[in-house]
């Protein structure tokens, strides 16, 4: 859990109060997004493709991760997508020197960057409009 | 009659080393490591006597490996391929590529060993955002292969 613990500690930090979110596949029935909470985020991992070499599999990663971004109405989702893709603008590693996220792991990611995907849509299971964005973030795996 | 066939005995390359020096020394994080070229050359004789083309057959060409890597900063393995290559004049090296053991085998996996020259050390490779930096190299063999065979 840990790449996903940093992940999530990262995009929260960025986005401050704007939302809530962090929320493994679906929004809890607990944090349900309405008109006076009307952002909400969550996210899934979609693929994980390790590098192998001669030796055996590295520690190398790219983990490919799919952020939903809820909105009460589609301007609410819109709006915490562009915080998001803000947030996660600043945090990527610059300078030559990786980003270590603050999960138990400390892990150390080479790189962050947004995939093409950028899907509006309304999820009935939420009652929430919905854009989702994907990252792809290049890590290595401690496993 | 031939024996029932039981399943293949082929092998994986997982868990392949490389390595470089009479004392080997591990070239890390190779990805791939193509060879091509081993043949033996021939000399043409055809003659106008000749009923069909004839060739006498000269020596062996040992050909070349070529080789990608992932670029690992202070491997051991990749800076003795690079100094290898930036010596001056150029230095032979020796090389081993020992293979993993198979499922008859118990102690060893079989092993080639080659003298080389590093004929090409590209060590930047391809730098992009979103990849890996990998080192591509090849050798060119000097000399004999010798194989021996795992036990």
């Amino acid at each position: 859990m840990s790449i996903e613990q940093g992940l999530v500690s990262l995009i929260q930090s960025g986005i401050g109060s704007l939302a809530p979110g962090g929320y493994a596949a679906t929004v809890p029935e607990t944090s349900q997004v309405t008109a006076a909470n009307p952002k909400a985020w969550t996210y899934r991992t979609i693929i994980s493709t390790p590098t192998y070499v001669l030796e055996g599999e590295d520690l190398l990663t790219e983990l490919e991760l799919q952020i939903d971004c809820h909105g009460y109405t589609m301007d609410d989702a819109i709006l915490l997508a562009k915080a998001i893709k803000s947030a996660l603008r600043a945090a990527a590693p610059t300078g030559g020197s990786p980003l270590v996220l603050s999960d138990p792991d400390n892990t150390v990611v080479q790189g962050i960057f947004r995939r093409a995907p950028h899907l509006d849509g309304y999820s009935d299971a939420n009652r929430t409009y919905v854009r989702t964005l994907e990252y792809l973030v290049t890590y290595y795996d401690q496993q | 009659m031939a024996g029932s066939y039981t399943g293949t005995k082929a092998q994986s390359g997982n868990q392949t080393q490389v390595s470089i020096g009479s004392t080997p020394t591990l070239v890390g994080e190779v990805s791939d490591f193509t060879q091509s070229g081993t043949q033996n050359k021939s000399e043409d004789a055809t003659n106008l006597e000749s009923t069909a083309e004839e060739f006498i057959p000269t020596i062996l060409t040992p050909g070349k490996f070529a080789g990608v890597m992932n670029r690992i900063s202070g491997d051991a393995g990749q800076q003795a391929v690079r100094t290898a290559f930036t010596s001056v004049p150029p230095a032979i090296a020796a090389f081993t590529v020992q293979l993993p053991k198979t499922s008859a085998q118990t102690s060893t996996g079989d092993k080639y060993t080659f003298n080389a020259l590093v004929e090409e050390f590209n060590d930047l490779g391809k730098i992009s955002p979103t990849g890996i930096i990998k080192t591509q190299f090849s050798l060119k063999i000097s000399g004999p292969i010798t194989f021996t065979a795992g036990s």
